[in-house]
């Protein structure tokens, strides 16, 4: 096979091939026919002359393979012109085109030419090189944007470049660049980008292109990029740092809980999106686990920087975060709201629990400023301080009130009579409850010493054993006189009648005898010998019998010869115990209803007679007169209780001093002249000296003279027993004149 | 798929007397009259294909090549013999080489056809001193095929690499490497190609109706060769319906529950569809638990029923089950009614009129063509519910998804076998319908395909 022998032969449709660039492709057919004897494939390339052969894109060819076609078989490719011929400096005018026909299985080629009229200016794209397409930056820096700009063409070129793709803003200098280029000039274009703060500047990747806007020849724009860093710093603000619940408080009560409410913020003043999270940790629960920690892991003390994350997740109880997570546009401020739900606790002070606040950024290496801040939140107790402050002081005084009624060592109900020992240091008293009592004189006041006698009747009247005072002799409701020893304690009953009430005892002077007043008009006397000693007598020595209830007895005279008796109707009678003879005295007569509640004798003064009766009169008689007289008349008489009823009368020793107790609730005393009546020139000669006041009647009194002042000591229906002081008379000629 | 019909011209025949002088051209156009007669009559009787031979084989570049051409795309193509679609005989009588030109764009797949055309030996360039001249063939690589090419094998490019393989599973071919599962063998002619469209809703697409359709017109070309199915079934989205042409399809499935979505457009390009021969099939293919419930039950009671008749202990209650029975039927046959009653409504808004109440009589062409049914096939516990009204039929019944694979692996042959036949009657109702209306329509003939410009599909550059 020579190659004088050509096996292809080609054939063009166009000798002349007009292409202007702006009406777009331009077309020819090209035919190949297989030339030699054997199947053969085809491929057709073009050459243009003084084009850069690299390129190969200004043209296409359809198809771009032949078939295998048998010998003499032809194949007809269309050869399509996009755009002229890569010629370095631009091209117009008429080239020659070679269309290059080849096989591989034939291993030869045909070359046919044409001439290709190009149209037009000619103008080349000017070439645009960027030296750095990827920038990085933080906000508020400067970025300069090369293009080094090259015409290739024979003639200067006006090119105007244009940045797409970031906000104008950035660009101070404007997004268009126009330079003039002579021809095969390069110049260098510079874009200034002035990033802005980092609010208005997001972090992040940005797209840019660079693009040729004029010469209007397609050029593809070049793709950049920029790449903004984060920067900026977020800053946290917990509003308020303090509160106080309840918000409001109340006077009385305040409400059982309450919600306090901060407002966690978070101001993103960066260039990055963001997502900012908050942990709470109770400081006390905190500090709790922190303990309970050390407690298990002594020896680990860097554990502590692991565990609290798990467990914190979870928020403090009464705690609620408005949302777990807020999300941040650079810029943007957004607000969590945290709400405290407590209960308020009753009592005690006010109580402050301290909130941690913990502020996180997820994912992002940013400044967080003032991320852990402490909230306090004082809470009040539902009852105000000042409400339980007076509250503790009444439940005081309760408990006070409690234990002194627990402790309480006086009677419980009404006392019937009081009796002084005979130096003054001690008091007996008798009351309704059964008791008898037994009271030190002190200075003031009474000390109870205890109850010498619990029995099962009323106390009407007691009486000391005049004697050694060692015995005390008690008149009960139902007739008994119990006698009872405060030495040995031992005791002895004297009864004659069962129920047959003790109105009044009388002891004799030397403490033989013993007389008993009774409600059946009995007066009796018991025999008393200590060496005796205390013995239940059924039997009395001597029985007086008179037609009235006998309400009161006491015994004078020098040698206690005589007995004075008062009673119902107001009956007074003397009794002259030697002679047995028994005067009338001409008291005032009273109904059924009165008596002569109360007779006494002063003890150095025998002859001087007090006494009280219902009608409220207090009289003071000299007996000795009266005896020696058929008829006498008192010594002094009044109504001492404002006309109430006068229960109890008594002489101090010396017969100067009267006090009185009445109905009316008032203990008087009264000062006396040696003569035996009231003095005279004394203001208060008529009201007497009041020593106790009290709304209930006060039923029984004694006095004793002592260390120069007076003791009187009174038993009421107000349970008391009372001692009251007062001061002897300054010049009291009752006393001098003795 | 396009099936290849013989142009219609009349033959022209030499009228010979004696003392005519025989010409060249005398000799050349009765030579041609004879290859037309038998290209005739192979065009009208079978298709084109692979006689024999013909393989293809990657193969190692042949030694004479220049070195810079060598590389691993090249093929071998074996001798064989094929026939066109016109009926030209193509003889490779010995080994071929070629190398595969296209290449694959970055990001892309693409798919070439090696192919094989005949040549006429009158197009090619003889020396006129020779006096015998090959019927030839040429090998083109192609990106598209047309009725005359013969494939030899494609295949599927992939930019990852660029040397040609052999398929290791030759049912399932790797890119890059040869796929010579499409080639088709010499058949015979069907009678027509039947081809379906399928209108889907791209929110709520059913992908079994379109897998169920394909398996169908497969099973079309065993079952019943006279028909050819063109399994490239269209799917049509709904929104693109009004925009675009129909197909060129004889049947067009549609779901009742696309019903309420056809607007007044759509509604006007159904209608041309259906006067221009074309079958609307408007299937109930939804799930609707009730009326499954109601079948579930019906079918229970029978059984009962059919269990219990010689039980007299039950004699009392067989009226109540069968009252009961009657009620579901009762209510079954009126959600049928309803459905039907709708059709017609929205039929006669969209201005077909339908006549008649829609039941397919016993001879109809439905239960006849080409497969004889007298009760329609069940699916699931129910027997589907066909009517007709010429250019629109409704079908109460999931048939649809009796026709793919069964992948739960329960149907029995027969289920299927029955559903195919029923499908195949649908098609070919459809088919014939369009073309007897065809033939009706005048002048609107579909005019024969002709040879195209070899040019076309082929690969540039």
């Amino acid at each position: 096979m020579t190659k004088s022998i050509s096996f292809i032969s080609a054939e063009i449709s166009e000798s002349v091939l007009q292409f202007v660039p702006e009406s777009g492709p331009v077309s020819f057919e090209i035919t190949v026919y297989n030339s030699s004897d054997q199947f053969a494939s085809f491929q057709v390339a073009l050459i243009a002359a003084g084009a850069d052969s690299n390129y190969r894109d200004w043209y296409r060819l359809s198809p771009s393979v032949s078939a295998k076609i048998p010998p003499g078989d032809q194949t007809r490719f269309q050869a399509h012109l996009l755009s002229a011929p890569p010629v370095p400096g631009g091209f117009t005018g008429t080239m020659n085109l070679t269309v290059r026909v080849y096989s591989t299985e034939l291993r030869d080629e045909d070359r046919k030419d044409l001439r290709l009229v190009i149209a037009g200016e000619g103008l080349l794209a000017p070439k645009v090189t960027i030296p750095k397409k990827t920038f990085k930056a933080h906000p508020q820096e400067q970025v300069d944007v090369l293009a080094n700009i090259y015409n290739p063409n024979r003639k200067s070129l006006e090119v105007v470049l244009e940045l797409t793709g970031l906000k104008p803003e950035w660009l101070p200098e404007g997004v268009q660049k126009s330079v003039t280029l002579a021809p095969s000039q390069e110049k260098q274009v510079v874009f200034l980008c002035q990033l802005p703060l980092p609010t208005q500047a997001p972090s992040g990747l940005y797209q840019f292109t660079l693009q040729l806007l004029q010469p209007a020849i397609s050029s593809p724009p070049q793709q950049l990029l920029l790449e903004v860093f984060p920067k900026g710093f977020v800053e946290f603000q917990c509003q308020p740092l303090e509160q106080w619940l309840p918000k409001k408080t109340d006077r009385w009560v305040n409400p059982f809980d309450d919600e306090a409410e901060y407002t966690l913020t978070f101001d993103n003043r960066s260039n990055v999106e963001l997502t900012g999270t908050v942990l709470v940790v109770d400081e006390e629960e905190e500090e709790a686990r922190q303990r309970r920690r050390q407690l298990q892991f002594p020896f680990k003390l860097n554990r502590d920087s692991e565990e609290p994350l798990e467990e914190a997740v979870r928020l403090p109880a009464g705690l609620t975060l408005e949302s777990e997570q807020v999300f941040l546009q650079p810029g943007e401020a957004a607000a969590l709201k945290l709400t405290v739900h407590e209960q308020l606790p009753w009592l005690g002070w006010s109580r402050l629990k301290r909130f941690l606040v913990k502020a996180r950024l997820t994912d992002a290496q940013l400044d967080l400023r003032n991320e852990n801040q402490t909230l306090e939140l004082h809470i009040l107790p539902v009852i105000p301080v000042w409400l339980q402050l007076l509250g503790g002081l009444a439940g005081l005084c309760l408990i006070g009130l409690l234990w002194w009624l627990i402790t309480y060592r006086g009677h419980t109900k009404e006392v019937h009579t009081v009796q002084f020992n005979g130096a003054g240091t001690e008091v007996v008293s008798g009351a309704s409850d059964q008791t008898i009592r037994r009271w030190q004189v002190t200075r003031n006041r009474l000390r109870p010493k205890g109850v010498i006698d619990r029995g099962d009747k009323a106390v009407r009247v007691i009486q000391y054993r005049p004697v050694n005072n060692d015995w005390v002799a008690a008149g009960l409701e139902n007739g008994v006189i119990q006698v009872r020893s405060l030495l040995s304690g031992r005791k002895s009953r004297l009864e004659k009648a069962r129920d047959d009430r003790v109105f009044d005892l009388a002891f004799d002077q030397d403490a033989r005898a013993l007389w008993s007043a009774h409600g059946s008009g009995l007066v009796l006397k018991w025999k008393l010998t200590p060496n005796l000693g205390l013995v239940s007598q059924n039997t009395p020595q001597q029985t007086i019998e008179t037609n009235f209830a006998v309400s009161a007895i006491t015994l004078g005279g020098d040698t206690d010869n005589l007995l004075a008796i008062g009673g119902r109707y107001q009956q007074f009678v003397l009794v002259d115990l030697e002679t047995e003879q028994a005067f009338n005295i001409a008291y005032r007569h009273g109904a059924q209803i009165d008596f002569i509640n109360s007779l006494e004798t002063a003890e150095e003064r025998p002859m001087l007679l007090a006494a009280g009766d219902s009608q409220g009169y207090v009289s003071l008689w000299d007996i000795e007169a009266c005896l020696a007289a058929a008829s006498c008349e008192p010594l002094d008489e009044w109504l001492a209780h404002g006309g109430e009823a006068v229960r109890s009368v008594a002489l101090s020793q010396d017969g100067c001093y009267l006090v009185s107790a009445g109905d009316d609730g008032r203990v008087r005393l009264w000062f006396l002249t040696r003569a035996g009546d009231r003095l005279p020139d004394w203001d208060e000669r008529d009201e007497g000296s009041v020593l106790r006041r009290s709304n209930k009647p006060v039923n029984a009194v004694n006095i004793r003279q002592r260390d120069q002042q007076l003791l009187i000591v009174s038993g009421g229906d107000d349970y008391k027993v009372r001692l009251n002081h007062a001061p002897l008379m300054a010049g009291d000629q009752c006393r001098t004149n003795r | 798929m396009q099936l290849f019909s013989p142009a219609i011209k009349t033959f022209e025949r030499l009228q010979a007397s004696d003392g005519l002088l025989i010409t060249a051209d005398h000799w050349q156009r009765t030579q041609a009259y004879h290859r037309q007669r038998q290209n005739f009559h192979y065009q009208s009787l079978s298709q084109a294909g692979i006689v024999s031979g013909l393989g293809v084989s990657v193969t190692a570049a042949p030694e004479e090549i220049e070195a810079r051409y060598r590389n691993h795309r090249w093929i071998r193509v074996q001798p064989g013999i094929a026939i066109d679609a016109q009926g030209n005989p193509i003889i490779a009588p010995e080994p071929c080489v070629f190398q595969v030109q296209s290449r694959c764009p970055a990001d892309e797949s693409k798919t070439v056809y090696i192919v094989l055309n005949y040549v006429d030996p009158d197009e090619l360039r003889y020396p006129s001193s020779q006096d015998w001249m090959k019927e030839t063939f040429r090998i083109v690589e192609k990106t598209t095929l047309d009725v005359l090419d013969v494939e030899l094998c494609r295949i599927h490019l992939s930019p990852e690499k660029m040397a040609l393989t052999n398929a290791e599973d030759v049912f399932l071919p790797g890119p890059n490497s040869l796929d010579l599962s499409h080639r088709r063998t010499i058949r015979s002619r069907p009678e027509g190609i039947v081809r379906v469209a399928h209108l889907i809703d791209p929110v709520a697409s059913n992908p079994s109706v379109s897998w169920g359709l394909t398996y169908l017109l497969k099973a079309v070309n065993l079952l019943y060769p006279s028909l050819a199915g063109d399994e490239e079934t269209a799917d049509i989205p709904l929104a693109t319906l009004a925009e675009s042409r129909l197909p060129d399809s004889d049947l067009l499935y549609l779901s009742y529950d696309q019903l309420p979505q056809l607007s007044a457009p759509l509604q006007r390009v159904l209608k041309d569809y259906v006067k221009a021969g074309g079958v609307l099939l408007i299937a109930v293919d939804g799930e609707n638990p009730r009326q499954a419930e109601l079948a579930r039950i019906r079918r229970e009671l029978l059984d009962a029923l059919a269990g219990a008749e010689h039980d007299p202990s039950v004699a009392s209650v067989k009226g109540s089950v069968q009252g009961e029975i009657a009620a579901i039927e009762t209510e079954m046959t009126q959600f049928v009614q309803t459905i039907r009653e709708s059709i017609i409504t929205l039929a006669n808004q969209s201005d077909i009129p339908l006549q008649g109440s829609g039941d397919i009589a016993f001879d109809h062409p439905l239960r006849t063509t080409p497969f004889l049914f007298s009760a329609w096939p069940v699916v699931g516990l129910q027997p589907i519910q066909l009517f007709c009204w010429e250019g629109i039929m409704l079908m109460v019944g999931h048939l649809v998804q009796l026709w793919g694979p069964d992948e739960a692996g329960t149907r029995s042959r027969e289920t299927i076998r029955t559903a195919h036949e029923m499908g195949i009657n649908l098609l070919y109702y459809a088919w014939r319908r369009r073309q007897l209306m065809q033939l009706q329509q005048g002048d609107k003939q579909a005019a024969s395909i002709s040879p195209p410009d070899s040019l076309i599909g082929q690969v540039t550059s």
